[in-house]
């Protein structure tokens, strides 16, 4: 009996150990792809800088009191010999020290807090800004100063702070790269704003974000990525998607009629501005063959993959718009045949 | 201990009643606690079964098991099961049956509405988990954030049986509400003033004033989500210049409080627990209640703590992070006056004692992470996250649910005169404590690396696969738990080893009578003189001021007539018309009055009903 006594205080311990240790191995998954705690930003360091110091805090905390409840449990455990305990009611000077000892502990995480918070609040003047409008289930992201939109892969100048104005056009959504900042909600009827200035490693990298506010069926599906480029190349890059696209020649001539005659135009425009005219919002597919990936993010833009995506929009990403709305798969007059589709992604694939 | 039995409770029972017409009829508060608890677990195990199928899907990146639509009802309806059916109603089962009990009372104030209470619950319940029959169970969450409930982007009844089920609920729970205010203010045995109620009884309390307050909120954002669906008045419609975000502060100004509401019942048993397998007294009793009122109140003053990425302004993100931390401060005055509760004890390590510690250490670590998101600037990197999904689930089960696990080992010799077996009981512990740590643990390490929430898949190369493999592993060891303690409970009800009156040298009034207590609990009312009455008198040694005997003497006779409540059957007639009108408001407004008509005449027969002869 005496003997089964000894081992339970010491398997909780054993277990609170494994409590511990993922919780410590936190820190180690800063490779993860979207990691929380890999700030490559000044926004995201201020972020990690304040949640590192309340982690650690947290951690003293935790060893103190687990460690206060795991001692008396062993310690104070019932032994055959265990009398009646002293009745000891309470203790004035003790409950005001563990009421006085976390108030302080907590002014220490909020000073802080607070210090992050009006450091990070509003634009800084001069960022270069760019406007997110929120879709179900996509981004469409409009750079005013070059009149450019295009959806969901976001391309931005290493030499910049960098300004977001969002919107949503439907539900809520939240706009959200960990590595940059954090995250912020798309609110109907409201412009919110997040910024960040990317660290001068980050010149040519990539990032992953994702909408983080549940926004119906397909918000699994709601990705976006943050490209760092050079100025240089950022430069080249509107420019690139300023001129028109290069007339298409062969199959992809056939595309570009398809896209008009399938009714593809009713929503989507290419070269320029987003065409206000557009029956549904749809991403603006100017330079859409130099994008990476595809559908909000979800896969990368390749024949095969847009091929499926043409085929059945609504098996890769159920209730979108497209497969709701289009006529091509509504109207079985209209439908796409595999030579459609062929025809359509050999078009799609010119516009640079 | 016999006399000490005799003190309060007659050995006598009341002529056993049985049979199906005597629960739907009963306005017994022990019965009805009954019911609450049969119900809530058997919710309990619906809301886990939902979790399990979401853990299946979550398991394989890009996993194609099941449908994106089915997953989000499945989310939705885990939580309002978990959070409505499960565990606010365990809570209630509890207040119902012990309540009176600890304060020395013969039923509740209103035992019919009591009943009725009952009732609206089951069938709101059913009414909300019948959507999955008729067209699909609501799937935008919870918490229903405007505008993705407009008609415009949820066209079918989900969104409706949402507001009509929860209509239905916050009636039952706030009729128990009021009812408990009532018996607690008032029917406490001479002698026990508020300062000498059982913690428990105390945590009841608060909770009853939250919902009280904090229920009518909600109820008003739900007529209005109704109105706006039903009728095309725009409330959270920016088009027409409303504001969205208005739903949203509705919403946590209710579902802040609410939080409590779910945890303040398992602190409250915990602080019965703790005491009773140290042997020694809660320490700093009124630090404890005063702690469990400050939290109950600042509740009202975080709400919006939920929405730091809204775009609030930076002032009122610092004001609600202020109040949010300034809430860790009670908080932590509980768990260090629990653990000096233990300090210098002898304890015990029963089932429900294990329960009650495995509260005190996984509450601990919810507690914690909460403190992190309560940094706006943090949250911004864990709101929507699986690390808030670990933390409430340290919370809410770790908390919670152990803590009400603790109260059934607890309690259920007191309900059914038997014990449940220690055996089977230690194994449902270890097995759920494992469980819920490698179920719950890991989702702090994937919402660190950014797997969102509400999320039904994902892509392989984000790296989540392996800790959600993990926590689906975690999940169904936590469901080999649950099925440990159904077998457990099935034995024990049948052939459970007798508990005698007092099993656990216990220290408040509930012990002191006979179980299962008789229908008139006790046949004297006894007089109380201090906050541990039934321990004071059998332990008058270890006072300096030796108390008074409790009760008219050791040999307490029943008083000449005791007047109990007839059973009625007119709170099932109300509530069932009361749900079946909300159910028909989805058909046609007009069919509901059907229901209207069958909750009206059932009122009328309730007013009407002849007292009856007094039965002892
Ligand atoms: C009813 C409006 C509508 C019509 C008509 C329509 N689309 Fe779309 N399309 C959309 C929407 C909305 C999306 C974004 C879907 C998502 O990611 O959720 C989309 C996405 C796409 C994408 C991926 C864009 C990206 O940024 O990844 C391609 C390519 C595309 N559509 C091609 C077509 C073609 C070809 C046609 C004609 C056969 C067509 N669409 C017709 C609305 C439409
Ligand atoms: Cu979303
Ligand atoms: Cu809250």
């Amino acid at each position: 009996m005496a003997n089964r006594k000894h081992i339970r205080p010491k398997s909780l311990l054993v277990l609170l150990a494994l409590v511990i240790l993922p919780i410590l191995a936190a820190c180690g998954t800063v490779d993860s792809a979207q990691t929380t705690i890999n700030p490559q930003s000044d926004v995201a360091r201020e972020i990690q800088g304040t949640y590192a110091f309340i982690f650690w805090v947290s951690v003293v905390v935790f060893v103190v009191v687990e460690g206060a409840l795991v001692y008396a449990v062993f310690r104070y455990r019932r032994r055959p010999n265990s009398g009646m305990p002293k009745q000891t009611e309470g203790n004035m000077v003790l409950e005001v020290t563990w009421t006085i000892i976390p108030a302080l502990i907590l002014v220490a995480i909020a000073v802080p807090t607070w210090i992050t918070i009006f450091r990070t609040d509003d634009i800084p003047a001069g960022s270069y800004i760019i406007n997110v409008t929120g879709h179900q289930w996509w981004w469409e992201v409009e750079y005013p100063d070059v009149g450019l939109v295009t959806a969901n892969e976001i391309r931005v100048p290493s030499d910049r702070t960098i300004g977001f104005h969002l919107e949503t056009e439907d539900v809520l959504h939240s706009f959200w790269v960990p590595a940059l900042f954090g995250k912020i909600d798309l609110v109907p009827g409201r412009t919110n704003t997040v910024w960040f200035t990317p660290d001068v490693e980050t010149e040519g990298q990539m990032f992953l974000g994702q909408c983080v506010e549940f926004c119906g069926l397909s918000h699994a599906n709601m990705r976006m990525r943050i490209f760092v480029d050079s100025p240089d190349d950022f430069a080249a890059w509107t420019a690139g998607l300023q001129s028109p696209a290069p007339e298409p020649s062969g199959v992809a001539a056939t595309g570009h009629e398809l896209f008009s005659s399938k009714g593809c135009t009713v929503c989507h425009s290419i070269n320029g501005a987003y065409d206000a005219a557009g029956l549904f919002p749809a991403p603006n597919l100017t330079g859409f063959g130099s994008r990476v990936t595809l559908a909000g993010a979800i896969m990368e833009n390749n024949a095969t993959n847009l091929t499926a995506w043409l085929d059945n929009p609504e098996e890769i990403k159920p209730g979108n718009i497209m497969y709701k709305e289009a006529e091509a798969y509504k109207n079985p007059d209209l439908a796409l045949t595999d030579a459609d589709i062929g025809a359509l992604v050999a078009y799609l694939q010119t516009l640079q | 201990m016999a006399t000490a039995v005799g003190a309060f409770g007659g050995a006598d029972h009341a002529a056993s009643k049985s049979g199906v017409w005597s629960w739907i009829t009963t306005v017994d508060h022990k019965r009805i606690g009954i019911l609450y608890g049969v119900t809530a677990v058997t919710f309990f195990l619906i809301g886990g079964f939902e979790a399990l199928l979401i853990r299946l899907q979550l398991a394989e990146a890009e996993s194609t098991l099941i449908a994106a639509g089915l997953f989000n009802q499945l989310f939705t309806m885990h939580a309002l099961t978990m959070i409505f059916l499960a565990i606010m109603p365990l809570g209630a089962a509890f207040f119902n049956f012990i309540v009176p009990l600890q304060i020395g009372a013969r039923d509740v104030a209103f035992p019919r509405l009591n009943a009725l209470s009952y009732w609206l619950f089951l069938f709101g319940a059913l009414l909300l988990n019948s959507s999955f029959i008729f067209g699909g169970a609501p799937d935008v969450g919870w918490f229903a954030y405007a505008n993705l409930t407009a008609l415009e982007y949820s066209p079918s009844s989900a969104v409706d049986f949402f507001a009509l089920g929860m209509l239905v609920l916050g009636v039952s729970s706030l009729a128990a509400a009021l009812n408990f205010i009532i018996t607690i203010l008032n029917l406490r045995a001479p002698g026990m003033t508020l300062m000498r109620m059982p913690v428990f009884t105390w945590m009841t309390l608060v909770v009853s004033f939250l919902l009280v307050f904090a229920l009518p909120i909600l109820t008003v954002g739900l007529v209005q989500l109704l109105f706006w669906r039903e009728f095309g008045m725009p409330f959270f419609s920016a088009e027409a210049g409303a504001d969205p975000l208005l739903w949203q502060h509705i919403f946590w100004l209710f579902g802040h409080p609410e939080v409590y509401i779910l945890i303040l019942p398992a602190m409250g048993i915990v602080s019965e627990i703790l005491p009773t397998y140290s042997r020694k007294p809660l320490f700093g009793y009124s630090t404890v209640v005063f702690a469990g009122v400050a939290i109950g109140f600042m509740g009202f003053a975080v709400w919006a703590h939920h929405m730091f990425t809204v775009g609030l302004g930076s002032i009122a993100l610092a004001a609600f992070s202020a109040s949010t931390m300034l809430i860790a401060v009670p908080t932590g005055i509980k768990i260090f006056n629990w653990i000096a509760t233990l300090w210098g004890g002898s304890i015990q390590f029963t089932t429900a004692m294990l329960f009650a510690l495995g509260f005190v250490a996984l509450f601990v670590i919810g507690g914690l992470s909460g403190v992190m998101h309560a940094s706006p600037p943090v949250d911004t990197q864990q709101q929507d996250t699986y690390f808030v999904v670990a933390h409430l689930h340290y919370v809410l089960f770790g908390g919670s649910i152990m803590g009400l696990f603790g109260g059934i080992y607890y309690w259920f010799p007191k309900m059914t005169g038997r014990l449940l077996s220690e055996g089977w009981g230690k194994l449902h512990f270890w097995l759920m404590f494992i469980g819920m740590n490698v179920t719950f643990g890991p989702m702090h390490l994937v919402g660190i690396d950014g797997m969102p929430r509400r999320i039904n898949t994902y892509d392989e190369s984000m790296g989540w696969e392996l800790l959600n493999q993990i926590e689906t592993v975690g999940a169904f060891i936590i469901a080999l738990s649950v099925a440990v303690f159904l077998v457990n409970f099935f034995k024990s009800v049948k052939s459970g080893e007798p508990a005698g009156d007092d099993p656990w040298d216990g220290r408040t009034l509930e012990w002191s009578i006979s179980s299962p207590p008789p229908e008139y609990n006790f046949a004297r009312i006894p007089v109380v003189h201090s906050n541990e009455p039934f321990w004071d008198q059998k332990h008058p040694e270890l006072k300096h001021d030796a108390p008074p005997v409790i009760a008219g003497g050791a040999d307490g006779e029943a008083e000449e007539s005791i007047h109990m409540p007839n059973p009625s059957y007119w709170p099932i007639v109300v509530g069932f018309g009361t749900a079946l009108a909300a159910g028909l408001v989805i058909v046609n407004p007009w069919l509901a009055s059907i229901g209207a008509v069958i909750g009206l005449l059932g009122i009328y027969g309730w007013v009407f009903e002849p007292a009856g002869p007094e039965h002892h």
